[in-house]
């Protein structure tokens, strides 16, 4: 327990000089970024003289020195404070803090969606290999590992919504529901069906290729021998022993990925209008609302690092050589 | 519907025929009242408050929630807000008397207190409107007569057609009085007096409107309600439509080539009418300040050196006309007896030649950036079309597409372009939104859709600013094709084609587009088959 105690306290003190690395890189490379949020304000007919549009840049601070500029956000981040989006006239946290439910509960799907659909995939290939089920399970792999996930999503949507009349097209709920709790919860299921195969399938086609290597590795190593050679059944070899181990590094990627699930989801919640902090990404780039852009910029390290983390604790958990070797 | 007697709905009827020539099948049948819709947008608007300017999504919703003293139907002006008006024959005073049955959302009497507070407080300080600037003084002789006044005369269509455009919408005075304008909540849940009240506004998905049961125009609204969804992929809002999970999309909410599938479906249709008073244009500003482009030869090879047809045929599947100057053809003011430039590149190279610009042994006369402002994928497309003409004729053209912000600063703050493709929205009246691009006042950098190209010509500011008084309508309409024959001449701006606004709804939804403004309207008279 101390040592886990200790990797996390570690860890911890790792984050924080990342984390304001990252934020300084960002915000600069931001800045860089030719237009500001006033010249978009004065698109759409909000400005219309250069005396405003030189009133707002102050207001907003955009007339300060880029170094002054990013002391400031830093400092401010640090108090929880990440500024104000001018386009939405809110707080940035609580722009955030609104969409992120939705993007959370993509992902989680989605990554549970991936990582079952592989497993399951990846060590029926490994346990039937070189046999048709294992081709089948490789077509899979290649098929939804090559084809961009949002025409993945578009192909779901036209064969289930359109032709099938299944399920919804796009949105997280449906507008026209006066709703009970029950009714809801099933009406955002369905809802979720779609966007969680489109983003959950590339990864799932991931794992299933490590998943299906690492079993094969796994299973000729000694200890299955030794474990055949004693008169186990198959099954339990294969759940007991092989798998727990060919895990491992399905697990790792698990972690590495957070950051690109999240990516992901950016596509996927345009697709299909999942009023997730993708949509409000999108938006916030073609905004150059940067306060937004860097609020969600944050959020996302933290996840990735906290995600890191977890996966850090679950190696301890699953693997009690890699406790061993700290101790020692 | 019940309430209301079968004539007076064959009379709507008709008059909504007469005033559109809508296809007979659609408007024939008797409307119904009832249903709710969802209508697809492609962003989501920052606020729902259009009097402050704004984008056209915004647009697009504030004008179903709010109201106007009257609607300018491409020159035709109808009562709204106002029952009447008089403008004095010296063209300084216009009177209006308005409505008294009139209510906001809340319940609250509409009075000319509304109004005045509306012109003074935040027509005149945002939105930078000319029309507006030029009013001097506002009273209220009594609760329902509101007069506007000027100093130096107004041409009444300049008045009356930004009155009577989306720049027109009156807020109420009670919310906004002694409050931060920008900062007011009620900017995200509006109080108006239009036909559909605010409901619901949840952010990332949708904005719920309402019907109104206390609109003074009876027996509209016909709607229960319209549910206002973002959907930011062309191809999802076209599986939305397609399944029949929305029935409405404006302003080609689908691809282009996506609408010949579109119109084999049993459920949907589209149509281009509702757009014939706020027309897009296709532009290209030419810089005057750089040395090659200030040659009008030059401007009149390039406009002779693009083919126009096939844009329209490659870019717009055949969804646009070729333009031929800054009013658009559908405007009442529009002329056609304009300098037009076909498609000639022998022309054009015969121009460049006189011009002084001979091919170079590598066959090229010299290099032109063309800066892209890239919101719609057919921007991108037509770049690339016109490259491939001007490198015919040895212009050897640098293709830049910035972001939209970008784009902004380098062409209306640095200038930085020789040549640019845009658009402009064009209104019944000119002098919402045509004049200002080739008007010597229009040079203000750092503030987008002016005059870029640095056009300055006093000939020009003449008829610009005679326009803008006039108070003979005939001598207004020679001025207004004065403007356009200088445009032509002149070229600072090279129109390239007026873009089809396409409508596509479910069959079910009738009096799509039947207004020249349609989108920016409120939809009243848009019913549900059920």
């Amino acid at each position: 327990m101390y040592a886990l105690l200790k990797l996390i306290l570690n860890r911890l003190a790792h984050a924080i000089p990342t984390l304001v690395g990252i934020i300084v890189i960002a915000f600069i490379l931001l800045s860089l970024a030719p237009g500001d949020v006033v010249d978009i304000l004065a698109a759409d007919g909000s400005i219309q003289d250069a005396a405003t549009a030189a009133a707002m840049r102050a207001k907003f601070g955009l007339d300060q020195p880029l170094p002054m500029q990013a002391l400031n956000y830093v400092i401010g981040v640090f108090q929880f404070n990440f500024g104000y989006s001018p386009i939405h006239s809110l707080p940035v946290s609580d722009l955030i803090v609104s969409r992120l439910p939705a993007t959370f509960l993509l992902m989680a799907s989605s990554i549970l969606l991936s990582v079952i659909v592989g497993v399951v995939i990846g060590l029926y290939a490994a346990l039937n290999v070189r046999t048709w089920k294992d081709f089948l399970g490789s077509v899979f792999a290649i098929l939804f590992f090559a084809a961009p996930s949002f025409w993945v999503g578009l192909m779901l949507m036209v064969v289930f919504s359109i032709k099938l009349e299944l399920l919804p097209v796009s949105g997280m709920v449906s507008m026209r529901i006066n709703a009970t709790w029950f009714s809801q919860a099933l009406d955002i299921a369905r809802h979720l069906i779609l966007p969680t195969c489109a983003l959950g399938l590339f990864y799932a086609a991931i794992y299933a290729r490590v998943m299906r290597a690492a079993v094969l590795q796994v299973s000729k190593l000694d200890f299955v021998e030794t474990a055949r050679a004693k008169g186990v059944p198959e099954g339990a070899i294969a759940f007991r022993h092989i798998l727990r181990n060919a895990v491992l590094p399905v697990i790792t990627l698990i972690g590495l990925q957070t950051g690109n699930v999240m990516a992901g989801a950016v596509v996927i919640e345009q697709v299909f209008s999942w009023p997730g902090i993708g949509t409000l990404l999108f938006d916030a780039v073609l905004d150059r609302n940067l306060p937004v852009v860097m609020g969600v910029l944050i959020l996302s390290s933290v996840i990735v690092m906290v995600t890191n983390l977890i996966v850090d604790i679950l190696y301890f958990i699953l693997d009690p050589r890699i406790q061993l070797e700290k101790h020692s | 519907m019940k309430r209301f007697g079968l004539k007076t709905l064959l009379a709507t009827a008709s008059v909504a025929l007469l005033l559109t020539g809508m296809p007979m099948m659609a408007s024939a049948q008797e409307p119904q009242s009832g249903g709710t819709i969802v209508e697809l947008v492609s962003s989501e608007p920052p606020n729902l408050v259009g009097a402050f300017g704004g984008a056209t999504t915004l647009h697009e919703i504030s004008d179903k929630i709010f109201d106007k003293l009257l609607e300018d139907k491409n020159g035709e002006y109808e009562p709204r807000l106002a029952e009447s008006w008089e403008v004095s024959p010296d063209g300084r005073t216009f009177t209006f008397h308005l409505n008294p049955s009139v209510k906001w959302h809340d319940g609250t009497p509409f009075t000319s207190a509304d109004v005045a507070f509306t012109m003074t407080e935040i027509w005149k300080k945002f939105g930078g409107i000319l029309a507006y600037g030029r009013i001097t003084g506002v009273e209220t002789p009594d609760e329902h007569t509101v007069v506007f006044k000027a100093e130096n005369q107004i041409a009444p269509q300049l008045l009356l057609g930004t009155l009577g455009n989306l720049q027109g919408l009156v807020l109420p005075k009670h919310i906004y009085e002694n409050t931060d304008y920008k900062a007011n909540p009620a900017n995200l849940a509006p109080i108006g007096s239009g036909p559909y009240k605010f409901k619901e506004w949840v952010k990332g998905q949708y904005i719920v409107l309402e019907r109104n049961p206390d609109y003074y125009r009876k027996p509209y609204p016909y709607l229960d309600g319209i549910v206002v969804r973002f959907e930011r992929s062309a191809n999802t809002r076209a599986a939305a439509l397609e399944a029949g999970d929305a029935h409405l999309g404006v302003r080609s909410p689908v691809a282009l080539r996506d609408l010949d599938r579109i119109e084999k479906l049993d459920n949907l249709a589209y149509t281009a009418a509702g757009s014939e008073g706020a027309v897009w244009l296709q532009q290209m500003e030419v810089n005057l300040q750089h040395e090659i482009t200030a040659n009008p030869l030059v401007r009149k090879a390039i406009a002779h050196a693009i083919n126009k047809e096939k844009l329209v045929s490659l870019v717009y599947a055949g969804h646009a006309k070729p333009a031929t100057g800054p009013i658009p053809s559908t405007i009442p003011s529009y002329t056609k007896d304009v300098d037009t430039y076909g498609f000639d590149p022998a022309k054009a190279e015969a121009l460049l030649d006189e011009a002084g610009y001979p091919r170079k042994s590598d066959g090229k006369r010299f290099p032109l950036k063309l800066v892209v402002g890239n919101w719609f994928e057919t921007q991108s497309q037509s770049a690339d079309l016109i490259a491939q003409d001007l490198a015919d004729v040895g212009i050897d053209v640098t293709i830049d597409k910035p972001a939209i912000p970008a784009f902004i600063g380098q062409v209306y703050k640095n200038y930085d372009f020789d040549i640019t493709l845009t658009n402009s929205v064009n209104y019944s009246e000119p002098g919402v939104g045509s004049l200002i691009w080739l008007w010597t006042k229009g040079i203000i950098p750092g503030v987008p859709w002016r005059n870029a190209s640095h056009y300055s010509n006093p000939e020009m500011d003449a008829v610009i600013e005679a326009s803008l008084v006039e108070q003979d309508p005939s001598k207004r309409m020679e001025q207004l094709h004065t403007f356009q024959k200088l445009a032509a001449r002149d070229l600072p701006i090279i129109y390239l084609v007026e873009m089809d606004m396409i409508n596509v709804y479910n069959k079910k939804l009738h009096n799509v587009g039947n207004h020249p403004r349609w989108y920016y309207t409120n939809w009243e008279d848009l019913w549900l088959e059920h």
